[in-house]
């Protein structure tokens, strides 16, 4: 007894799972689709934003360069000419100019890395398990660890070439225009100047990125993962910049009293030296005055100019390490199921 | 559609659509999944022939999700296995023959229909474009239209489009069809059956919508708290149970009776068994929504399984609430 | 080609209803010897039932001869349910029509007429008369 639709499913009923053309290749490839779909809104503000700063980074530099050469025609290149109304005419201008470097560029920069991590990173995963689209990623034919790592890489990786671009252009403008300018006096360990140097901006975005993808993973609220992700990446700043003297050793030595620390060094702590050669800290001569009062010297500690590359590759090291956890934990998140289903299952 | 092929007419019995030797669709094994503190499904043995197509019935927060989420492997279960055309649920391989649609039919708002479609196309190697495409205009949905602005019937035909585009070989749907209007309801499960009888795609459907699945289902899987109350072939539950009405306090044969509610000096029964029963009873076979409503009115005893007969364990359940007295 | 119509609450089972529909298709010579019934698929398309119910159907119009499957082909009708008695332009036909007439000019409604039918059938059918020997 067969008929014509019983052939039908009986031909059907044990077919091929697939067609078994894809190359993994091409997959990736496919991934790469859904991911920039999802991510392109991000990454035109990322480069929008990078050739707002870019073209104002290199406006600032080439304007510098213009001004400087005039000031040195003008015969104003010494500081000590600097009083006649000719020369000052002349580096009133130059002085705006770093102004806005330091006033507005730095700290804007020094904020990338808290900007990346609360609106890169922190609604990247949040939103995929809010809105239970993470379950739709992890039913189709792809595996949920690959889809992962596609769905972070694009957006994450032009982050990080973001943040780096605005960190050479940022340390190139610093070195050449501020630190070697007639006016500008910026050392290097200062505040915001510290933080948008060098490799450390990247290395704290790439944190920032990372803490914001956990956050968003461990929260599953777009929202809540923002301003947990914004407080936290400013929260480990604050406890970076505490114990950042301890990243490398200090150098102590004696100067005489109201000495200081060398040009552009750091100076962490400082305090006078007893009669009987002992260091004591300044607190301990409140309320001993006459204790402190025959001091000749004090002992100053500080980190010389020359000690920026190794804190900052500690630093770096440091943030690194922490970003390896942090992704690691959100893989092993992702591949220890469970998640996904049960957000919604009281819901 | 005519597929001219020499097969055995014994392979072709409709009532084992499949190869008879192949394996289950879904075979669970002590299946048991705890969040937390709290059991979520426990003790779960059953099978589901491939071919099949099997409602997943049960109150809300029974477990019904949580079994069809092991399935589509979104949930690893706490402890035994569930087994997916005989491969254990992890194997990768499965990825692509498994479509799910969860219940609150998740897609990316910001989407178009057509991106959506497009989001199916790369992410699945077996992906058949004019058959979703399909879908989509059946329900005459604009490709461009961003899901965002979709109704809840709109966004489950996209759903429902994006997982028989997949052209799977089992499809797991948690209520479907909750928020569709009775004319796409009709249509999409017309496609669905179409799709079951071309292909041979098994289908595991939940609903708590008893009369969507009267007509469609002809296997069935009860979940009450948890545990599996009644696994097996429609038919074969259908004639193993009857609903009969007599005058209270008629005794019935122990380990027989599922539910019983009295009306007044008479008294309805539900009893597990095909056989006639002495006594001045009415009444015969129940529909499946009698059944169903029989079985979820009543307290949890021990799972049943078509053509088993009540065990020792149901009749110590039964004696309890039994009416002999 | 024949269409299915479904009634899920009738209270008579889908496989039930398809295998009448056709056998009422068969009596009314809708359906001819050599007919296409429509595929599994087909039906179910439309009426969104369980293709194994359809499947059922077919088969047990198979076992009572009325269908055979044709393996490639499809499932086609092997012979009639109809009577020539029964025909469109049968006299029986002719004498019913006539008499429905006269109930209607009697003032008797649809439903009127079709409870008399359906009571005579049963009194005609059931307790066992035969038609040789009206009572």
């Amino acid at each position: 007894m067969t008929t014509d639709v019983l052939t039908e499913r009986a031909a059907a009923a044990p077919a091929a799972p697939a067609a078994p053309e894809p190359p993994t290749r091409r997959r990736r490839g496919r991934l790469l689709w859904l991911t920039w779909r999802q991510s392109r809104i991000t990454l035109w503000a990322i480069a929008g934003l990078l050739v707002l700063a870019s073209a104002t980074l290199l406006w600032l530099h080439f304007s510098l360069q213009q001004m400087v050469d005039d000031l040195d025609r003008a015969g104003c290149h010494d500081s000590d000419s600097w009083s006649t109304i000719n020369c000052w005419s002349l580096i009133d201008p130059i002085d705006r100019r770093s102004v806005v470097y330091t006033q507005w560029l730095q700290p804007a920069a020094a904020a990338v890395p808290l900007l990346l991590g609360m609106f890169v990173g922190a609604p990247l995963l949040a939103q995929e398990y809010e809105r239970g689209t993470v379950r739709l990623a992890w039913t189709q034919s792809v595996s949920p660890l690959r889809w992962l790592g596609a769905r972070i890489a694009l957006p994450g990786l032009v982050a990080l070439a973001a943040a780096g671009v605005l960190a050479v252009l940022m340390t190139w403008v610093w070195w050449v225009d501020i630190a070697h300018g007639p006016v500008a006096f910026d050392p290097p360990f200062q505040s915001f100047t510290y933080p948008v140097l060098g490799v450390v901006p990247v290395a704290w975005s790439l944190f920032a990125l990372a803490l914001g993808l956990l956050v968003g993973q461990l929260l599953r609220r777009t929202v809540a993962a923002i301003l947990v992700t914004g407080v936290l990446v400013a929260a480990a700043h604050g406890l970076v910049r505490w114990t950042r003297p301890f990243f490398y050793p200090t150098v102590k030595e004696v100067v005489p009293l109201n000495g200081w620390q060398p040009h552009n060094a750091w100076l962490v702590d400082r305090g006078p030296v007893l009669a009987d050669g002992r260091w004591v800290s300044t607190d301990s001569c409140r309320g001993h005055w006459e204790r402190c009062a025959s001091t000749t010297h004090s002992w100053i500690e500080y980190h010389p100019a020359d000690h920026f590359v190794p804190i900052q590759l500690v630093e770096t090291g440091l943030l690194v390490a922490l970003t390896a956890a942090a992704l690691a934990l959100v893989f092993h998140r992702a591949r220890r199921d469970g998640h996904a289903l049960r957000a919604t299952r009281r819901a | 559609m005519n597929n001219p092929t020499n097969t055995p007419p014994a392979s072709a019995a409709p009532s084992i659509p499949a190869a008879p030797q192949a394996p289950a669709a879904l075979a669970a094994d002590g299946l048991g999944k705890r969040y937390r503190r709290d059991w979520a499904l426990r003790d779960c043995t059953f099978a589901v022939p491939a071919g099949r197509i099997c409602g997943v019935v049960g109150a809300n927060g029974a477990g019904k999700s949580t079994l069809l989420g092991i399935a589509a492997r979104l949930l690893t279960p706490t402890e035994g296995e569930l087994r997916v055309f005989g491969e254990p649920s992890t194997t990768d391989d499965l990825r692509g023959r498994i479509a799910y649609v969860a219940q609150d039919k998740p897609l990316y708002p910001g989407f178009t229909v057509a991106e959506t479609l497009r989001l199916g196309q790369e992410l699945n190697p077996a992906w058949d474009q004019d058959f979703a495409q399909q879908i989509i205009d059946q329900g005459e949905l604009r490709p461009k239209a961003k899901i965002g602005s979709l109704s809840g019937g709109q966004r489950t035909r996209v759903t429902l489009a994006l997982a028989l585009g997949k052209r799977p070989d089992l499809l797991l749907l948690d209520e479907p069809m909750a928020d569709l209007d009775p004319l796409a309801r009709h249509q999409l499960m017309g496609t669905l059956m179409a799709e079951a009888a071309e292909r041979g795609t098994t289908i595991v459907l939940s609903s708590h919508l008893l009369p969507e699945l009267d007509g469609v289902i002809d296997h069935l899987l009860l979940v009450q708290s948890g545990r599996v109350r009644l696994c097996g072939d429609l038919e074969d539950l259908l004639d193993g149970h009857q609903l009969l009405t007599g005058p209270a306090g008629t005794a019935l044969p122990t380990g027989v009776l599922v539910e019983q509610r009295s009306t007044g000096r008479r008294v309805d029964v539900l009893v597990r068994t095909g056989e006639p029963l002495d006594g001045p009873w009415e009444g015969g076979r129940p529909s499946l929504e009698e059944l169903l409503l029989g079985y979820l009115r009543a307290p949890l005893t021990a799972p049943v399984t078509a053509g088993a007969t009540a065990g020792p364990a149901a009749q110590a359940q039964t004696t309890e609430n039994g009416i002999a007295a | 080609m024949i269409e299915y119509r479904i009634e899920r609450r009738s209270g008579v089972s889908t496989y039930q209803q398809i295998v009448q529909q056709t056998k009422q298709a068969l009596r009314l010579g809708l359906l001819q010897p050599g007919d296409k019934l429509p595929t599994a698929r087909e039906v179910v398309e439309l009426t969104a039932i369980n293709p194994n119910t359809v499947l059922k159907a077919y088969r047990e119009l198979e076992r009572e001869g009325l269908v055979e499957p044709r393996p490639g082909l499809g499932t086609f009708v092997r012979r009639s349910l109809a009577r020539p008695e029964a025909a469109a332009d049968g006299p029986l036909r002719a004498d019913l029509v006539g008499w429905v007439d006269r109930a209607r000019e009697a003032g008797l409604e649809r439903e009127d007429i079709s409870a008399l039918m359906a009571s005579v059938l049963e009194q005609r059918f059931d307790t066992g008369v035969s038609p040789a020997t009206p009572s």
